[in-house]
């Protein structure tokens, strides 16, 4: 029972007393003093002053700061995509905060320019505190009685249209205005302080004392704070590049062949990726020409640029690379041929090859 | 001669009911304001956390009779911090200060505060009280002493 009186005591004390954010608004803060004195050799009676009480004032403080370290990467057709930041009350009451989001009012990451809008924006507040957007769970839209030095999560959650390309930039920038806290629900917005009104000591005025934050909509002293954060879309971004020589014919064979029936034709495939995201579950479909009748041997996927045909002499040349085990399907014999790349890496070149015997 | 006795008592009497009337002291907190790039100190009524506020002691002899060694204690009000050097006064004085809640009273370098090898020499925020000690304060003058202190 004793350790439980102690807690509690320790609990009321903090709420009462001074924290980071300072002491309470409302808080009566008393001063008086004492004389005594003598007159001649007689000590007279010890007198008390007057008590001075003055109030503590409401100083609304926030401050809102993105907390992706790095541009938040997304992919074309992306959904509930996820930006991060952090609310924390810096001033000395417990407040609501209103959040809103704009679009296009920059970001703090080097180099990265908006280009585009993300879609069915909308801003959520991290509820069951996990600092992750839970869907259906995280579902309040403003900051519900958050005490001094308390701080929150708060997401930024878009969708990213399908025709972005790679190195897309979308911004995003948050802001939150403080509201009338003290009762569960959505308190009113703050929009000015006392600073036009006559003071008063036993009053508790409100003090907007919030710094510049990064948004164009906001200043210092004015109850709001703001962040940006941004979305980059990383995409894969593939070239394909098809190209033909002879490998044989009946009459020169490997001798200076030529394109006349019976020869054997090699096409190569060569695709490039040039994005920032690996390409997965690369397949390229090659239906093969009516005058080839079917594919021949060598259906084959290597990883490395093309290289089985000589620039200069546009002759068959020694192919580059490694097989890759799965190679395509289809295979020799057939008419349709299917090549399976499987994963392009951001920057790799892979090339496939498909023989066929002019009819 | 027993007129004279009478008149004598009441004139003594006169003296003492002055003496013991005769200084008063009233407390008053103010706050610096800037306007037009010129400060000045109001009274204190928009007081957040680090506002420095200045609280100044108005000692009045309203009597004839000279006061002497005249005591101010004045505890730093709760939640609020003392600001080093301060503490100051009108006319001659002599300022000490405490950190046991005003049991004793030192100058700052023998203050220490803590137990054991968390014991140490005071910040002036740990002070708790302030002592400012008056020499005299003649009939009918007035006199103040005064210090800061930060909200926490």
């Amino acid at each position: 029972m004793k350790k439980i009186l102690v807690m509690a005591s320790t609990m009321l004390f903090g709420f009462m007393g001074a924290n980071a954010a300072g002491t309470v608004a409302g808080t009566l803060v008393n001063n008086s003093a004492t004389l005594s004195y003598t007159v001649g050799t007689v000590s007279q009676t010890a007198i008390v002053s007057n008590t001075d009480s003055f109030i503590v004032d409401n100083k609304i403080d926030l401050t809102v700061a993105h907390q992706d370290a790095t541009i938040v990467a997304v992919t074309p057709g992306a959904t509930v995509q996820v930006l991060t930041f952090e609310v924390t009350n810096t001033g000395n009451k417990v407040q609501d905060f209103l959040l809103t989001q704009t679009l296009n009012d920059g970001n703090p990451y080097a180099g990265e320019t908006d280009n585009f809008d993300a879609t069915t924006v909308q801003v959520f507040v991290d509820v069951n505190g996990n600092g992750v957007y839970d869907t259906g769970t995280d579902t309040a839209t403003f900051i519900d009685e958050l005490a001094p030095d308390a701080a929150v999560t708060v997401f930024i959650v878009s969708n990213i249209p399908t025709g972005q390309v790679n190195n897309d930039v979308s911004d995003h920038t948050l802001t939150a205005q403080v509201a009338v806290g003290g009762a569960a629900g959505q308190g009113a917005a703050i929009a000015t302080d006392d600073s036009a009104n006559a003071d008063t000591a036993m009053g508790e005025e409100i003090v907007f004392a919030d710094g510049d934050g990064a948004g164009a909509t906001e200043g210092a002293n004015d109850g709001m704070h703001a962040d940006h954060s941004a979305y980059k879309v990383v995409s894969a971004a593939l070239a394909v590049v098809k190209s033909s020589c002879v490998l044989s014919d009946p009459v020169n064979a490997g001798t200076n062949p030529k394109r006349i029936p019976g020869a054997i034709i090699r096409y190569e495939i060569q695709i490039a990726n040039t994005g920032s995201a690996a390409a997965t579950v690369v397949s390229l479909a090659d239906a093969i020409a009516t005058q080839y009748g079917t594919s021949a041997a060598n259906l084959e996927v290597r990883t490395a640029a093309c290289a089985g045909i000589d620039g200069g002499t546009n002759a068959c040349a020694t192919k580059a690379g490694t097989v890759e085990t799965n190679a395509g399907t289809g295979g020799a014999g057939t008419s349709n041929v299917t090549l399976d790349y499987a994963t392009v890496a951001a920057g790799a070149t892979e090339c496939g090859y498909i023989e066929v015997t002019i009819q | 001669m027993k007129k004279l006795l009478t008149v004598s008592a009441i004139a003594l009497a006169m003296m003492t009911m002055t003496a013991q009337a005769e200084v008063t002291i009233s407390s008053q907190s103010y706050q610096k304001v800037v306007k037009k790039k010129k400060a000045k100190w109001v009274k204190a009524a928009k007081v957040v956390p680090g506002s420095v506020v200045r609280y100044i002691n108005t000692l009045k002899n309203k009597g004839k009779e000279t006061a002497q060694n005249l005591v101010v204690v004045n505890a730093v009000p709760e939640h609020m911090e003392y600001i080093n050097g301060t503490a100051v006064c009108q006319s001659k004085c002599n300022v000490t200060y405490s950190v046991d809640g005003g049991k004793t009273f030192d100058k700052p370098k023998k203050l220490f505060v803590g137990k054991g090898k968390k014991r140490h020499r005071a910040k002036a925020s740990e002070y708790t009280t302030i002592m400012w000690v008056v020499d005299k304060l003649k009939g009918g003058k007035k006199t103040v002493v005064e210090y800061k202190a930060r909200l926490q």
